[in-house]
């Protein structure tokens, strides 16, 4: 795996070398208490790579630098290592402590090295941590649409299956209500012939004939009660995903629900899952109220509960994605907050099958 | 507590941990000749180095007892053990209690022994107790980083084998003897505060550089947990 050198690295490559040069040259053998503020200053280094949030201990890192004042020559050195890495922190504050209480004319030079020294560090830092959280945030938006890809394909394979459903359902009864009923009729009126037919041998092939007419019959029944589906998608289902829910939820409807088509009826499904799955997860909610309206030319799902929270989760795709699948069908999806009731109203355009079929 | 449980099992089953925390300090402190010359105000070089072969005997007591996180770590038990509801710091800090218990009791074994047998005073026994329990913590902190550093096994103990050696060294010679230069290099190494620390309490008493020589060693430790920590469980 290549090693990747962060500009945040730099900072640890320059804190060492400072910490070094201070070891190397300041410290003495005998002086104990050169070191102890040499690896004070080192734990807290390492507290604050560890730790995001200890970044103000760089102000401790200048107290004692402070206190050893009194006990150390010198200390100068040590501060200005210090200022380097507040200021490549972006901790300003630093800059005018070490200058008030610090400064002496001959340090000067140095103290301006380190100043922008540490400057330029914590910017070219800056700049890359924004890079990479732009790249994070793009790789994230790529995913994100690479998920919604995946579930628009399978909704349109689930769409298609649902309409050769449909289809079915459709001939079935169209042979049920139209050829089915001629069929049984002119049974009937066979039977009753039978009385009429006194010849033996026309009898015979009369019952010969019935009987095959017979099974006909039964293999047209049977044709039909298996292209008739089950459980098609209709008001039934929406129904039974609020019985199943564990919250009671008051559900009703109105208008002609014949008038919707079976692919409408998947949407509005996997609309009442989410929202009703985003309810028990993120409310806390007494009640929720299911509505579905039919008029001649929308079908309007509302649920509304009153169970909003205020530290809510990072909301989820699933109402964002749900949104573009009934935008592709013409209609709309919209989610409203206010005086602790959560709205969400799903509206779809009917297309009538005339209109379909011109 | 459950891991301290289990980790605690886990030392008390490991015979070279065994022998190098109960046994070794026992037979050492049962060499008078180390022990006799070891009291406040006695000024000596060369007799009374028990205490800092006590600490050399600490310190590799220490290795061993932090190898079973190591092991947990190879064998990938540590994957099972974070897919249940325990949190990194549960887990390191009930390992680590786990392996400074024995060299607690190890140090309380030492400092009975040192105040029947040698008739060290009440002061000194408690101070030396205290220099050796934050001893102990540095070297568990410092195994237990050191094992963090390496993922090859082989290269971790070679160069750590070389770092125990000066360790070593520090420890059995008197300081004195090192150059000044020799003494500058050895300061980064947390054997030659102990060495210091050891020196200053058994020649003068607890004085303060005794005191600056253990809040340096705590600080060793603090920055050897920071660090081990910081490496993830996988």
């Amino acid at each position: 795996m290549k090693l990747r050198f962060l500009p945040s690295h730099w900072l640890i490559v320059c804190k060492i070398l400072g910490f070094s040069l201070l070891f190397i040259f300041q410290i003495k053998a005998e002086n104990q208490v050169a070191f102890l503020l040499l690896l004070a200053l080192i734990a807290l280094f390492v507290l604050r790579l560890r730790i995001k949030k200890m970044e103000f201990t760089i102000f401790i890192d200048l107290f004692l630098c402070f206190l050893m004042m009194f006990w150390l020559d010198d200390v100068v050195y040590a501060v200005l290592i210090v200022l380097f890495e507040a200021l490549a922190r972006k901790k300003y504050l630093a800059l005018l402590v070490v200058f008030y209480f610090y400064m002496s004319p001959e340090y000067f030079p140095l103290f301006v090295t380190c100043s922008i020294g540490g400057y330029f560090l914590g910017c070219w830092i800056n700049e890359k941590e924004d890079d990479m959280q732009r790249h994070f945030e793009l790789r994230g938006q790529v995913y994100e649409l690479e998920s919604l890809s995946e579930e628009l394909a399978a909704a349109s394979i689930q769409d298609a299956q649902m309409a050769a459903v449909a289809e079915r359902a459709r001939v079935s009864r169209e042979i049920h209500d139209n050829a089915g009923h001629d069929i049984i009729a002119t049974y009937i009126s066979f039977q009753t012939l039978r009385n009429l037919i006194t010849d033996k041998e026309v009898l015979e092939m009369y019952d010969t004939t019935l009987e095959r007419f017979s099974d006909g019959v039964d293999k047209i029944r049977n044709v039909l009660h298996n292209l008739t589906p089950e459980g098609t998608p209709s008001i039934v289902q929406l129904e039974n995903i609020c019985n199943q829910f564990p919250l009671k939820i008051g559900f009703c409807s109105s208008g002609n629900m014949s008038y919707v088509p079976v692919y409408i009826w998947n949407i509005l499904a996997v609309c009442l899952k989410e929202s009703l799955t985003n309810v028990s997860r993120h409310a806390a909610s007494n009640y929720v109220k299911v509505e579905v309206d039919v008029s001649t030319h929308i079908i309007r799902l509302y649920v509304e509960n009153d169970g909003v929270i205020k530290n809510v989760t990072p909301p989820g795709r699933g109402l964002s994605n749900l949104r573009y699948r009934i935008h592709a069908v013409g209609g709309n999806l919209s989610v409203n907050k206010r005086d602790g009731i959560f709205t969400m109203v799903c509206v779809i355009p009917l297309i009538k099958e005339a209109e379909i079929h011109d | 507590m459950v891991i301290l449980k289990f980790a605690l099992k886990r030392s008390f089953r490991n015979p070279v941990a065994i022998l190098a925390s109960f046994i070794l300090p026992v037979a050492l402190m049962l060499l008078s000749s180390l022990w006799e010359e070891v009291s406040p105000n006695t000024i000596s070089s060369v007799d009374g180095r028990g205490p800092y072969f006590m600490a050399l005997v600490m310190l590799f007591g220490a290795l061993p007892l932090t190898r079973g996180m190591i092991y947990e770590r190879r064998e990938r038990t540590i994957v099972r053990i974070m897919s249940t509801p325990t949190t990194t710091f549960d887990y390191l800090s009930q390992n680590l209690m786990a392996c400074l218990i024995p060299l607690l009791m190890q140090i309380f074994m030492v400092c009975t022994l040192g105040r029947i047998m040698y008739d060290w005073t009440i002061g000194f026994t408690l101070w030396i107790g205290l220099f050796y329990v934050i001893f102990a913590t540095t070297s568990i902190s410092f195994c237990f980083a050191w094992n963090c550093l390496f993922k090859n096994r082989e290269t971790s103990f070679s160069i750590l084998s070389m770092v125990l050696t000066f360790a070593t060294f520090i420890l059995i010679l008197p300081l004195s003897i090192f150059p000044d230069v020799v003494r500058k290099v050895f300061m980064i190494l947390p054997t030659y505060w102990v060495a210091t620390g050891l020196e200053q309490l058994i020649t003068y008493g607890a004085t303060m550089q005794f005191a600056i020589a253990m809040v340096i060693l705590v600080l060793f430790t603090a920055i050897f947990l920071v660090y081990g920590s910081k490496r993830g469980v996988y």
